[in-house]
């Protein structure tokens, strides 16, 4: 190929000279037919491969390696089908779909989203509307815990995308130094010892004091901010106007507390720091999400397995989950609602996928029928599917718009300058936060 | 490792006095060696994490080997096939610096010594390509690629190597300064077709401006992320950048397995520059002392 191409170059450098010899126009022209032949062979061969939609293939796309698990044993169910599936870490993940969708090139046929983009992509007009015949999608939604239901669902109450994984939160703790400092590691006993935050906030000083500063109750902010902003009533954004919600309010005073009386160990969450404590046994409670479990303080903490335990904290809160949506215009809406209910509801997955990877479920009967029998040495046997069973049922639907993620980001970024003291006042941190998302989205109107 | 043990034989011998102690040399070579081990230590680093589990590198500094290198590479060959990312990396690099090595030369010369009718203009509109943004220029690619079918091919990264302005650039100045107009007017008195003059005799006579060109076009493929994210569409074709970054799981990192992956996918680059860089460097300033 490379040879041929040399002397078609060979011919126009000629042609530039102006006086060239019949013979080597001759072997240029001949020249140019072998490339435009080799061309057109390439090409035909490329179409051949592409255009083969009758056959039985899906395409899947995915941020999470946990599709891998999915897509095998969908596999196993299905021999007939063939499974493409593309993998890519997270931010360039959502790049990269926003811009086959915008494209209409390439888009898979199913795509997974995790909550953070969920809100910003389900809105998309390109994401099939699952409420309607034949896919019924409500018939599996109904099943599942409320609150994914509420995610589930677009502005005008359709769905738009299935979740199959289950987020309640919980406030991890450590045993030993719940039995040191509270007297008990008896779940429920801990659960009504930290039921406000005014407790906490109380233990948090005590404990400080103890341990001569070593030890504290809250690993950082960020444990107070995930379950205030699970219990919103408004969204950031309400008819083109922005809305800081009095939970968010409550927040910045109760951090700043915290961050005062040195109630939480100022640890970035996830930073190596933040990883280590739990290693070491510094800090007392950790409020996470159900996935916390095998994800973050069994593969950071291998080593202290049996010395955790869950309760609830002041009020009951999400973090995460995953949706699968399906593209409108794909040529497998059959075999993309085939692996959608797979994921979502086909009961012997389900089960299995809970047990061997310890994954709760969004669908709450089948979390159900597991609760009496799947227990964690991790959590020193507790019954963690009962534990998180119950503790779904109660979290808020906290509502979502599409600036969620960049309007967080700014909320976050400001709530760190005013924890820090790089702003000094809790109105010129809200003025500020203010004139900030102003000054990203015009159409927001930002004033107070 | 293999870094840490070729540096230190070489300092100590240099340390060794011959007659007396200079006080500028002890000085000059202390700052060497901390220079060197500045270098030295985020690579030695890098190596070593890649033998540790998670847990050990998140709750303390490890400057020893740990003895999870087996587990690690098992965790990361479950997840990604590193060595079919090295062939995807060395197919796409090799091809496309190759490309961009011949046309380049072949661009380079055709505006050096053919003095046809907008040769000024048509050189400065090439090198007015290399203003647009590479990611602006992506965009385009994709749709032509998608227009040729030709997405999710190795030939949509090394295609559009072919036409690599900063190479045409580089190697035009080179020509302006070594080869002389009487070379080729030989080559045709004796009867050479312009083909054959560029193949047999300028193309060697360029050697060493291509080789450092070479140097930047491979590593500027092997380290490509943005244009094999966007081009390629399924993981068995990811070069190696895009594979390291799979090694990131969702949910925090397990960072001995992205060290170790992060480590193969360096090395075979250092060890091929440690055997050949004599070479290369030795080529250029040979081309420079000709010029």
């Amino acid at each position: 190929m490379k040879q041929f191409r040399l002397q078609a170059i060979v011919c126009f450098s000629n042609f530039s000279k102006g006086g060239a010899n019949r013979k080597m126009i001759k072997k240029g022209i001949s020249a140019l037919t072998i490339v435009l032949l080799g061309l057109s062979l390439i090409l035909s061969g490329c179409s051949s491969s592409t255009s083969a939609k009758n056959q039985k293939v899906l395409t899947i796309w995915t941020f999470t390696d946990e599709a891998k698990y999915a897509v095998k044993e969908f596999k196993k169910r299905y021999p007939d089908i063939k499974v493409n599936l593309l993998f890519i870490t997270n931010d360039n993940y959502v790049q990269k779909l926003i811009s086959v969708l915008q494209a209409g090139k390439k888009v898979p046929d199913v795509f997974f989203v995790e909550n953070t983009y969920w809100p910003q992509i389900k809105q998309i007009p390109l994401l099939e509307n699952l409420s309607k015949a034949p896919f019924n999608a409500t018939q599996i939604t109904d099943q599942q815990f409320q609150y994914i239901q509420d995610i589930e669902k677009d502005e005008k109450g359709n769905v738009k995308g299935l979740g199959y994984q289950g987020t309640p939160g919980a406030f991890y703790y450590r045993r030993d130094l719940a039995k040191k400092y509270l007297g008990t590691d008896d779940p429920d006993e801990v659960s009504q010892k930290i039921s406000s935050w005014d407790k906490i906030m109380a233990i948090g000083e005590k404990v400080v004091k103890e341990s001569g500063g070593k030890v504290h109750a809250l690993s950082s902010w960020s444990d107070i901010d995930i379950v205030q902003s699970s219990n919103i009533k408004k969204p950031w954004v309400v008819d083109g106007k922005l809305v800081i919600d009095q939970a968010r309010r409550d927040e910045l005073d109760l951090t700043k507390k915290a961050r005062e009386k040195n109630v939480e160990a100022k640890y970035e969450s996830w930073g190596s720091a933040w990883t280590a404590s739990m290693q070491e046994g510094t800090v007392m409670f950790y409020a996470e999400p159900t996935w916390g479990l095998p994800y973050i303080f069994e593969s950071n903490a291998p080593k202290t397995s049996g010395k955790w335990g869950l309760a609830n904290g002041p009020k009951a809160f999400s973090n995460g989950g995953t949706f699968i949506a399906m593209y409108s215009k794909s040529h497998h809406k059959d075999l993309a609602w085939k692996f959608m209910k797979f994921y979502t509801s086909d009961p012997t997955f389900s089960k299995k996928l809970a047990k061997s990877q310890q994954y709760f479920l969004s669908n709450k009967k089948i979390d159900a029928e597991l609760a009496s029998e799947l227990t964690s040495d991790f959590l020193a046997g507790q019954k963690y599917f009962d534990f998180f069973e119950k503790a779904g049922e109660a979290v808020p639907s906290a509502p979502q718009t599409k600036y969620d993620n960049d309007i967080n980001s700014i909320w976050n970024s400001k709530m760190n300058d005013y924890l820090n003291g790089r702003i000094k006042t809790k109105a010129k941190m809200l003025k500020e936060f203010r004139t900030e998302v102003g000054h990203d989205f015009p159409e927001i109107d930002a004033n107070e | 490792m293999a870094n840490n043990t070729s540096v230190t034989p070489l300092t100590e011998k240099t340390l060794t006095p011959r007659s007396r102690v200079k006080w500028s040399h002890v000085i000059i070579y202390v700052l060497l060696i901390v220079l060197a081990i500045i270098c030295v230590v985020p690579f030695y680093i890098m190596i070593i994490y890649g033998t540790h589990t998670n847990a050990e590198i998140a709750s303390k500094f490890i400057f020893l080997p740990g003895r999870s290198l087996v587990e690690n590479y098992q965790s990361m060959m479950e997840n990604v096939n590193i060595w079919r990312g090295f062939m995807n990396s060395l197919i796409i690099s090799c091809c496309s610096t190759a490309l961009t090595l011949y046309f380049g030369a072949l661009n380079a010369y055709g505006f050096a010594k053919f003095n046809f009718k907008g040769n000024k203009i048509l050189f400065w509109f090439v090198l007015a390509t290399m203003m647009v943004p590479q990611q602006l220029g992506l965009v385009g690619t994709f749709r032509i690629m998608y227009l040729l079918h030709l997405l999710d091919t190795y030939a949509s990264l090394i295609l559009p190597a072919a036409a690599n302005a900063f190479a045409v650039f580089f190697v035009k100045q080179f020509i302006d300064g070594t080869i002389p107009n009487e070379i080729i007017e030989s080559a045709r008195v004796d009867g050479a077709g312009e083909f054959k003059t560029f193949n047999r005799i300028i193309l060697p006579m360029l050697v060493p401006a291509l080789a450092a060109l070479g140097i930047f076009s491979f590593i500027g493929s092997w380290n490509n992320f943005m244009g094999p994210l966007v081009l390629l569409f399924s993981n068995e074709k990811y070069p190696l950048p895009l594979l390291v970054q799979l090694l990131q799981g969702y949910y925090g990192t397990n960072y001995g397995v992205q060290y170790l992956g992060v480590a193969l996918s360096v090395l075979p680059i250092i060890i091929v520059f440690a055997i050949f860089s004599k070479r290369i460097i030795g080529s250029v300033a040979i081309g420079a002392v000709k010029g």
